[in-house]
C-alpha cells in the first residue's frame, strides 16, 4: 500500500514538473536575475500619481492620493536614488511629504525625512522606520525604496510558465537579522524583468502578504500600472493605481531637499 | 514679603522654568492689543489711568479689516463684511469644486470657465471639530466646549507664486479658558470676538515665492525651529498663547507674526533669513480662568505695597516695540546643513523678551512705579539630529545673552538683573517595533553667575517621555506624554487615544493630569486651592474629548 502511495505521489510530482516547470540548469542564478530586475531600464527620473486604496477586513475603504517624484542617482554621491512623495488627499494628511535618499551601499541606512503639516516640522526618521507601515498601507518604507540587490541572498527556486510566459521564481533572504521579512518569493518575467507577484513571509516564516502588479510601458519603460497588496494574516488590502506617468522630465536636485518637504509638490 | 519673586528662571515658552512661573506679585499691566480700536489712537484703560498711543502699520495696511481683527467687540459692520467676504470666497471655491466633481450638461460649459480655472488653481481644505474638556475635580464641570471651523485656502497664482490663507472660527458656549480680564497683556491677537462665546481669527496669510535657489514666504506666518517634543526650546520666534497652559497643540498656541522669511538653498546648505516687523507678546491665561498662572494679582486684590515706605504703586503701560518699524523688527537667521545621517543647524535671533520686564523705581516719596518693558535679546542656538539603525539622537539649545530676571532685593535699583541663560534638550527617538515609537528627552536650563537675589533655580531639570503606538493599519493611535519636573518633583501626564473612523472622521479621548508640588511648573495645577477670587487654581485634572470632521472642496 505504501509503495502505491509513493508511486502516485511521484507520478503527480513528475507530471507537475513536466507541465509547469523546467530544470534549473542553464538558467541564470538568483542573483543574476535580481540584478536584471534591478538594472531594468527605468529612466533617469519619473513623476507619477498614485492612489492608495486601503481596505480593511470589513470592506471599509480609505483613500490616499499622492504625487511621486523619483530620480536615479546611479551611485553619484553614494546614492542609488532619491524619492519625494507628496500627499494631496485626504484633507487630514494633505501636504504631508516624505523624502528618501536611498544609499548605494547596502549596509548603510537610507536617509529619510517626513514633513507633518500638523507640526509644521520636518523630522528625520530612523532608517529602522523603513520597516513601519507606510501611511497605513500594507507596504513598508522599504517596499517603496530601492532595495539594493546585495541586501538579500537570492536563489532561483524554480521556473514556471503561465499563458506561454516564462517566469523565474526567486527567493530573497535578507542578510540583516530580524528584518521584518524572513524571505520573499518573487515571480520575475523572464523577458521584461518585471515582477508581477511577490510573496512576503514574516519573521516566523508564515506567509504575510502577497503583492500582485500589473505593468505598463511608458516611453518604452516598464512601470507599475496597478498593484494590489493583500495581507494574508489580517485580511487588510491595499490597492495602488498609478497614472500620469512621465519619464525623463529632467527633475532638478533641488526637488529632493528639505525645502520641498516644506513647500510641497512643485 | 518679597516684592517680586517672579521666577525668571526659565527661558523658553512652555518650559517648566518659564518666566510666568509666578510666586508673588507680578505686574503685567494691560496694554491689551485686543482693546485697540480702529483709529490711529487707541484708548487704554489701566487701573483708572487713560492712556493713548499710536497704532502700527498693519492698521493702515488693513484698515478695513484689522481693526476688527484685533479688537474684541460686538458684531460690527466690518466684522460682518469680513465674514461675508470669507463666506463668499468659501462658497465660490466650493461651487467650483463641487461643479467640477459632478459635471452636468448644464454646467459643463461654465465648468470650462471660471470654475475650471478656480478648480485648477484653488484648493480648500479644513475641518470642523469639537473639543470638550471636563474637569475631574471640584468644580466638576465642562471647562471648554469648543466648536471649531478652520479653513485653509491655497491659491496658485503662477508656477512660482502661491497664496495661502488660514482662518478659523470658534464657538464655545462654556469657555472657562477666558474671563476677558486681560490685564496681563493677555489680549486677543489678530482675532475678533463677539460676546463671550464666539471668536474668529485670521491665523495665517502668506505669499510664497520660489525662483531658482531662492524661496520666500511673505505675510503672517509661523516659524518653526527645533527638534523637541512637548516643550519649546529652539522654537523661539513666535510668541505663545497660554490660555490653555501648554496643553494646546503648538501649531494652535503659536501666535503668528507678520514678516518675511527668505531661503537660499545651495546643495546641502540652506541659509534662512527672517525679518518680522511685527510685535506680539506672549499671552498668559486670563485672571480667574481655568489655567491662570497662580499667585497673579486680581482686580479684587490690588497689588499690595510690599514695603512700608511705599504705600502706593503705580503701573505704567507696557512699553512695546512698534509694529512696522524696521529697527524694532525681530531679525533672525539660520544655517542648516544636511549630512550623511545627520542634520545640523545654527540659529540666531535678535528678539524681544516675550513677557514684559517689570522694571521698578521710586516715582516720588511714598510712590512706587512699575514700568513693564519689552527688552531686546540676542539668542544664539543650534540643533542636530543623528540617525542610526532604529534610533535618532536629537538635540537643541539656546543661549540667551542678557536675559532679564526679577530680583527680590528691595535695594536693587530697578529690580531687574541680567544674566546669560542656557536652555537645551537632548533626546532620542527609538523605533521599538513596527507599531511602537518612543521619545525620551532631557531638558536643562542654567543661569550663569546667578546672584542670590534671583529666586529662580540656578539649574533646572526636566524629563519627558513620549510613547506612540498604532494599530489596525494606522487607524488607532494610543499615545502617552509624560513631562516630569525634576527640581520640584511634579508631573504632567497626558494619555490619549485617537481613532480614525474614516478618512474624514476621527474621534479622540484623553486625560491631562497634574501631579506634584505646587511650586512646580506642572504641579501648580495639581493641588486644590480655591482662594475666594479664583476658582481654578489647582485641581485642573481633566478629561478631553474630540470629534473631528475634515473636508476638502
Amino acid at each position: 500500500m505504501r509503495a502505491i502511495i509513493l508511486f502516485l505521489v511521484g507520478l503527480l510530482w513528475a507530471t507537475a514538473r513536466l507541465l509547469g516547470a523546467e530544470e534549473l540548469a542553464g538558467e541564470p542564478s538568483g542573483r543574476e536575475i535580481a540584478m536584471k530586475v534591478y538594472m531594468r531600464e527605468d529612466g533617469d527620473d519619473q513623476v507619477s500619481k498614485a492612489v492608495f486604496t486601503l481596505i480593511n477586513n470589513k470592506g471599509q475603504k480609505r483613500v490616499r492620493e499622492t504625487l511621486r517624484y523619483w530620480k536615479d542617482y546611479d551611485g553619484k554621491d553614494g546614492l542609488s536614488s532619491k524619492t519625494f512623495i507628496y500627499f494631496s488627499s485626504p484633507p487630514d494628511v494633505k501636504d504631508t511629504t516624505f523624502l528618501n535618499w536611498s544609499q548605494k551601499d547596502p549596509t548603510a541606512d537610507d536617509d529619510q525625512w517626513i514633513y507633518l503639516p500638523a507640526l509644521r516640522k520636518v523630522r528625520r526618521i530612523a532608517a529602522g522606520d523603513k520597516e513601519n507601515s507606510f501611511m497605513g498601507t500594507d507596504l513598508i518604507f522599504d517596499d517603496l525604496g530601492d532595495r539594493e540587490v546585495d541586501e538579500d541572498e537570492h536563489k532561483l527556486i524554480r521556473v514556471e510558465h503561465e499563458n506561454g510566459v516564462k517566469f523565474y521564481v526567486v527567493e530573497a533572504i535578507p542578510k540583516k537579522k530580524d528584518y521584518i521579512y524572513s524571505r520573499k518569493l518573487s515571480w520575475v518575467h523572464a523577458q521584461h524583468w518585471t515582477v508581477p507577484r511577490i510573496e512576503f513571509y514574516d519573521r516566523k516564516g508564515q506567509l504575510l502578504k502577497i503583492m500582485q502588479t500589473e505593468w505598463m510601458q511608458v516611453d518604452g519603460i516598464w512601470t507599475w500600472k496597478r498593484t494590489v497588496v493583500e495581507n494574508q494574516q489580517n485580511g487588510h488590502r491595499t490597492e495602488i493605481d498609478i497614472s500620469d506617468v512621465k519619464i525623463n522630465q529632467g527633475l532638478d536636485d533641488s526637488l529632493f531637499t528639505e525645502r520641498s518637504l516644506r513647500s510641497g509638490a512643485p | 514679603m518679597a516684592l517680586f519673586s517672579l521666577r525668571f528662571g526659565g527661558g523658553q515658552e512652555g518650559s517648566p522654568w518659564h518666566p510666568l512661573w509666578v510666586d508673588e506679585h507680578v505686574i503685567f499691566p494691560s496694554v491689551a492689543k485686543g482693546r485697540k480700536r480702529g483709529a490711529q489712537q487707541a484708548l487704554l484703560s489701566l487701573r483708572g489711568i487713560t492712556l493713548s498711543y499710536p497704532l502700527g502699520w498693519r492698521q493702515w495696511l488693513f484698515s478695513s479689516l484689522s481693526a476688527q481683527l484685533r479688537a474684541p467687540s460686538r458684531c460690527s459692520l466690518s466684522i460682518c463684511s469680513y465674514s461675508l467676504c470669507l463666506f463668499l470666497v468659501f462658497m465660490v471655491c466650493a461651487s467650483g469644486k463641487l461643479c467640477a466633481a459632478h459635471p452636468t450638461a448644464e454646467n459643463e460649459g461654465k465648468e470650462k470657465g471660471l470654475f475650471s480655472a478656480l478648480r485648477e488653481r484653488v484648493e480648500l481644505v479644513g475641518f470642523v471639530k469639537n473639543e470638550t474638556a471636563l474637569r475631574l475635580r471640584s468644580p466638576r464641570q465642562f471647562s471648554k466646549v469648543q466648536n471649531w471651523l478652520q479653513v485653509e485656502v491655497e491659491g496658485e497664482l503662477t508656477r512660482w507664486a502661491k497664496l495661502t490663507a488660514i482662518a478659523r472660527v470658534l464657538v464655545d458656549p462654556v469657555n472657562h479658558l477666558e474671563t476677558h480680564i486681560h490685564d496681563f497683556n493677555a489680549a486677543p491677537v489678530d482675532r475678533w470676538e463677539v460676546g463671550d462665546t464666539f471668536e474668529g481669527e485670521l491665523r495665517e496669510l502668506y505669499l510664497e515665492l520660489q525662483r531658482g535657489r531662492f524661496d520666500a514666504r511673505l505675510g503672517r506666518q509661523q516659524i518653526v525651529w527645533g527638534e523637541a517634543i512637548g516643550l519649546r526650546i529652539l522654537d523661539v520666534v513666535n510668541p505663545q498663547d497660554f490660555r490653555e497652559f501648554i496643553l494646546d497643540d503648538f501649531v494652535d498656541a503659536r501666535i503668528p507674526l507678520w514678516g518675511a522669511r527668505l531661503n537660499y538653498t545651495l546643495g546641502d546648505w540652506t541659509l534662512e533669513g527672517l525679518v518680522l516687523p511685527d510685535f506680539e507678546a506672549n499671552r498668559p491665561a486670563d485672571r480667574g480662568s481655568e489655567f491662570q498662572f497662580r499667585h497673579l494679582p486680581t482686580p479684587a486684590l490690588p497689588i499690595q505695597p510690599p514695603f512700608p515706605p511705599f504705600p502706593a504703586v503705580q503701573v505704567s503701560p507696557v512699553k512695546e516695540p512698534a509694529d512696522g518699524r524696521l529697527s524694532d523688527a525681530k531679525i533672525g537667521t539660520r544655517v542648516t546643513r544636511v549630512l550623511r545621517n545627520m542634520d545640523l543647524s545654527l540659529n540666531y535671533v535678535y528678539a524681544w523678551e516675550d513677557f514684559p520686564i517689570p522694571f521698578r523705581r521710586v516715582l516720588r516719596p511714598n510712590t512706587f512705579l512699575i514700568a513693564p518693558t519689552h527688552e531686546r535679546l540676542h539668542l544664539l542656538g543650534g540643533s542636530f539630529n543623528y540617525a542610526f539603525d532604529v534610533f535618532v539622537i536629537r538635540g537643541e539649545g539656546v543661549l540667551t545673552l542678557g536675559r532679564h530676571f526679577v530680583s527680590d532685593n528691595p535695594d536693587d535699583a530697578d529690580g531687574i538683573r541680567q544674566r546669560e541663560f542656557l536652555a537645551y534638550m537632548l533626546g532620542v527617538d527609538w523605533t521599538v517595533s513596527d507599531n511602537l515609537a518612543v521619545n525620551l528627552q532631557f531638558f536643562q536650563t542654567a543661569i550663569f553667575n546667578k546672584p542670590s537675589d534671583i529666586p529662580d533655580e540656578t539649574v533646572n531639570n526636566a524629563l519627558s517621555l513620549f510613547l506612540r503606538a498604532d494599530f489596525w493599519n494606522e487607524t488607532l493611535f494610543p499615545q502617552l506624554l509624560v513631562l516630569y519636573g525634576i527640581n520640584f518633583n511634579d508631573f504632567l501626564i497626558r494619555p490619549l487615544v485617537r481613532y480614525d473612523v474614516t478618512d474624514l472622521w476621527s474621534v479622540a479621548v484623553g486625560m491631562d493630569l497634574f501631579v506634584g508640588s505646587r511650586s512646580g511648573f506642572f504641579g501648580q495645577f495639581a493641588a486644590c486651592v480655591h482662594p475666594p477670587d479664583r476658582h481654578y487654581t489647582g485641581c485642573n485634572d481633566r478629561v478631553v474629548f474630540e470629534v473631528k470632521r475634515s473636508f476638502s472642496l
